[in-house]
């Protein structure tokens, strides 16, 4: 009987810790996501609360990047390549040219 | 009648005579002989007259050369997918401009009735104007450089994706090394390109015939730049196929 009161007891503590945030099991997402300066008070949030703003960052970090869309900013870019190189030419071409005389 | 059929007519008159103008420098100034009378046609023309229908034909030709250069340039702006918005709307209004102010120039000189005088008009064709040495290169410049500001932001646009694949990259730890070195260098280049490209579009767009050519070392000067900054985005492209290969892909 005494072994199983000190069992609630202790795993209400750890709920209780879990709850505030500064337990010895809380450090998950919500730990790592909200910074100390814009930490509201914990009092009623849930263990399962959105991830934060800091933590979709690293979330995004971290996110494999589309292939498709990837090549397809990669060819862009090889488009844009093209554009500027052709320019380029032809700028060069028009400043070493000359206008001639139309009355002679 | 239309005084340039007129003036074209007698142009033609002239080379039927036998007359051969237009082929040396001065032949204009020259007084040629009278041509003889040809069957059917309605005014003999006096050598002075004949000088100046050739001259006349050949600002004319000068005057449509570029008007049709400018024609094409004004389809070229207007479907560029590299220009902004603002800049094809100040190349399209100083095209337009370039064009009425030709067409108004080419009749002034099919009405001009000395050949001085009609000299004189033809060489504003150049001067006025400078379609060839300064509006098209001009043109062309805008172009690259805004291609290279676009460039520019879509590279900005990558890096964090790139950066993004090395990190969730199961390769050995250098390879994923060699691709965030790559990676740097690529920032470093696009920074370079971003700091070689300010300013051009805005150094030359308003650039005007009046100036030219001390002003031609400005759009030298812009062009420069944009070679460098080109070279800088050309590595940068490198930089990119060195991350993917580093990354296995």
């Amino acid at each position: 009987m005494n072994n199983t009161r000190r069992a609630l007891s202790a795993l209400s503590l750890a709920a209780v810790a879990l709850l505030s945030g500064c337990g010895a099991g809380a450090t998950g997402p919500t730990t790592v996501a909200v910074p100390a300066a814009s930490t509201p008070a914990p009092t009623a949030q849930p263990v399962a609360a959105a991830p934060s703003a800091a933590a979709a960052t690293v979330a995004a970090a971290d996110a494999t990047p589309d292939p498709a869309a990837l090549n397809q900013q990669i060819s862009d870019i090889d488009n844009q390549l093209k554009v500027i190189g052709g320019e380029s030419s032809a700028a060069a071409s028009g400043l070493n040219s000359s206008e001639g005389d139309p009355t002679s | 009648m239309n005084p340039r059929v007129v003036f074209r007519a007698t142009a033609v008159l002239a080379v039927v005579g036998g007359m051969a103008i237009g082929t040396a420098p001065g032949a204009f100034a020259a007084a040629a002989p009278a041509p003889s009378p040809v069957s059917g046609t309605p005014t003999p023309v006096s050598g002075q007259g004949a000088a100046l229908a050739a001259l006349k034909a050949h600002c004319d030709d000068a005057a449509h050369r570029r008007l049709g250069s400018l024609s094409s340039d004004a389809s070229y702006v207007a479907q560029s997918r590299a220009l902004t918005g603002p800049d094809r709307t100040t190349l399209a209004g100083q095209i337009s401009a370039d064009r009425s102010g030709l067409t108004a120039l080419d009749a002034t000189i099919q009405a001009d009735t000395t050949v001085a005088q009609a000299r004189t008009d033809c060489q504003k064709i150049v001067a006025d104007y400078h379609v060839y040495v300064l509006e098209e290169p001009k043109i062309h410049e805008v172009i690259a450089a805004d291609g290279v500001t676009a460039a520019n932001a879509a590279f900005t646009k990558l890096i964090p994706e790139l950066q993004a694949l090395i990190n969730t990259s199961a390769v050995p730890a250098d390879q994923k090394a060699r691709a965030q070195t790559a990676l740097e260098d690529l920032r470093s280049k696009v920074t370079a390109s971003t700091t070689s490209i300010s300013g051009v579009t805005a150094s030359v767009i308003n650039l005007t015939a009046s100036g030219y050519p001390g002003n031609a070392v400005v759009l030298k000067s812009a062009a420069q730049n944009i070679s460098t900054a080109k070279g800088d985005l050309d590595g940068a492209r490198g930089d990119v196929n060195t991350i993917l290969h580093a990354l296995g892909h």
